[in-house]
């Protein structure tokens, strides 16, 4: 009747198969992350390319036509894939790999979004940008539901203006230090937060209807 | 990690380490699992029956017990505990047809005083408690009697199942009994056996004297007992061969009281036996009261973050869906509505399948008890509407035990 070895067999078991579900588990994020890493080092490359157009503005004359072509197509490809890395993040459970991932592609849209800056200098005003700062991770369910209708709203925006804008969302609150000064340079003071060219910002649901205005 | 990733893990590690030892028990035991010991000795044994307001059932209750296949059945002492009904005059109908059958009637004092009372009665040496609205099968002494060759057996019982199986409540608690009688045969051999329920159990009467009798305070006395006995170095043993037929209820406020009481009753042993994991070198300490409290801890824990993720999703959506018709987006996107599962997704998905062929095998290992078949949907509404109850009724009971309300009857 004495059975009580069963305590420790059934906590061997329970260990060695839970341990090899985290490992499984861990290889399946892992292999989430490296799909991440692969898209990221393509639109890395594509954003070289575009700094170099840019600097070779300040040079001489270039095809501004071709410029902004390029760093809208990337925009919009940053744009896309930051779904899927969202997509991922959400169900990242192990690891936190994928938030690394997520501060290199704010630091690469925040040098997308200098760089069309200064396309925009040399090539006449063709395109507006709008930059969408947001948090991180909220933990305020205000917060949270604002930024998702704000996010809606720019995706619609986007598809209505198509290579009229560049879109730009960026991590507001990830400590990055580069970031840090865009927003204390552009008074972003509170997220979410839009700023579109740079001058005209917009922090609630009121003024969202303007941005449509103030575009077209 | 994420801490309420970390609390998802380490639910699904306890329930998956306490599936894993139900199913290496079973695995080790699984060709003694129908045995009976064999009868050496016709013991003496005295029958008590508690009756409260029983006027339906009491017949039916004195007659099963009187159709026992059993030499030895010395008395049968009915205890009407102040009934108001005309349960008395049918008790004394019942006298005439039943010469053995004795009535001690007193004034209300609950269940486990009117059994202490009768425990003074009683002459023989095994004592049969009974509840009076259960129905033991004609061999249900006989599978458990010899048990009791072993002299440090204090108690034994059978699995017991809900009399009808008409409604759909009635027939929930009929897989709950069938998987609870299985779950409870296997940690017979842990010596973890921890309660025998009140339809049927038969105990050692120097064992019940050993403990005292009933705990009056105790709103569950048959767990109560249960944990006293083990306390004191007494075993319980179980046989699954036999049957009793329980009136279980029919409708959702009985039967969520009837939750309620269990489950202040599990509480109030927490505490009474507290010291036992430090003092108590028996099952008890070692794993019966570990098992109640990280149940409790869990359960309550689980419901907290279940109302909170919960009530945050709702009133989250509701704000998205007031933003978004205020601004005209919109509600739902398409981005949001493609899912990701992650890591925990998928162990909850396997976790929930272990269980559900767990409940689907138990319920194949005991179909030859009573009760028929179980549908499918019935099964899955079992698993996951049903007991995902148990958290809710752990917090009323919590609640009531803290306010101090509660009352038996």
């Amino acid at each position: 009747m004495n059975q009580k070895n069963v305590f420790w067999e059934a906590l061997l078991l329970a260990i060695f198969i839970f341990a090899s579900g985290l490992f499984l588990g861990y290889l399946l994020e892992s292999s989430r992350t490296s799909k991440i890493i692969s898209v990221y080092q393509q639109l890395e490359f594509n954003l070289l390319d575009i700094q170099v157009q840019s600097n070779l503005i300040s040079l001489q004359d270039i095809n501004c036509n071709t410029s902004i072509e390029s760093i809208i197509s990337l925009a919009d490809r940053a744009y896309n894939e930051s779904k899927i890395l969202d997509r991922y993040e959400g169900s990242a459970d192990l690891s936190e790999s994928i938030q690394i991932q997520h501060k290199k592609y704010d630091l690469l849209r925040a040098v997308l979004w200098s760089n069309s800056l200064k396309i925009k200098e040399k090539c006449d005003n063709k395109f507006h940008r709008v930059v969408y700062f947001y948090e991180y991770n909220p933990t305020e369910i205000e917060t949270q539901s604002k930024q998702n209708v704000f996010s809606k709203y720019l995706g619609e925006l986007k598809e209505r203006e198509g290579d009229n804008i560049i879109l730009i969302p960026i991590s507001g609150n990830l400590e990055i230090s580069s970031i840090d000064s865009l927003r204390s340079m552009y008074n972003i003071d509170s997220l979410p937060m839009i700023l579109v060219d740079e001058s005209f910002k917009v922090d609630n649901f009121e003024d969202l209807k303007k941005i449509d205005s103030y575009l077209n | 990690m994420k801490t309420l990733a970390i609390t998802y893990f380490t639910y699904m590690f306890v329930s998956f380490y306490l599936l894993l030892m139900t199913i290496l028990l079973y695995l080790k035991n699984r060709n003694v699992l129908f045995d009976s010991p064999k009868i050496t000795k016709e013991y003496s044994i005295s029958f008590l029956v508690p009756i409260y307001n029983e006027g339906l059932t009491i017949k039916d209750t004195i007659k099963s017990i009187f159709e026992i296949n059993y030499n030895n059945i010395l008395e049968v002492i009915a205890i009407n505990d102040g009934s108001t009904d005309n349960t008395f005059e049918i008790l004394k109908e019942l006298k005439i047809k039943y010469p053995r059958l004795k009535i001690l009637n007193k004034t209300n004092s609950g269940k486990a005083d009117s059994l202490n009372k009768a425990i003074k009665l009683c002459k023989g040496e095994l004592i049969a408690v009974v509840d009076s609205d259960s129905f033991p099968s004609n061999d249900s002494l006989s599978n458990i009697v010899g048990y009791f060759d072993d002299p440090r057996v204090g108690v034994a019982t059978i699995p017991c199942i809900p009399r009808n199986k008409s409604t759909f409540l009635e027939k929930l608690q009929l897989i709950e009994y069938k998987v609870i009688a299985f779950t409870r045969k296997l940690l017979e051999y842990i010596d973890a056996i921890y309660v025998v329920p009140g339809p049927l159990a038969l105990y050692r009467k120097e064992a019940l004297e050993d403990i005292g009798g009933f705990d009056t305070k105790n709103m569950t006395e048959d767990i109560e007992a249960t944990w006293h006995l083990i306390h004191n170095g007494w075993k319980v043993r179980m046989s699954l061969n036999s049957l009793v037929a329980t009136q279980t209820p029919d409708k959702v406020k009985p039967w969520f009281r009837q939750r309620v009481r269990w489950g202040i009753g599990g509480l109030q042993c927490i505490i009474k036996y507290k010291n036992a994991p430090l003092r108590n070198k028996t099952m008890l300490g070692y794993f019966i009261w570990w098992f109640f409290s990280l149940g409790l801890v869990l359960g309550l824990v689980g419901i907290g973050i279940f109302l909170y993720v919960f009530i945050r999703g709702i009133i989250s959506n509701y704000l998205i869906v007031h933003y978004s018709v205020g601004v005209g987006v919109p509600i739902m996107t398409m981005n949001e509505i493609y899912i990701t599962p992650g890591v925990l997704n998928y162990f909850g998905i396997i976790l929930f399948s272990l269980f559900f062929i767990f409940t689907f095998f138990t319920l194949a290992v005991m179909k030859d008890n009573a009760g028929g078949k179980q549908s499918f949907f019935n099964l899955l509404f079992y698993m996951l509407v049903y007991l995902l109850i148990y958290p809710i009724v752990l917090i009323i009971s919590t609640w009531e035990l803290i306010t101090g309300k509660r009352k038996w009857r």
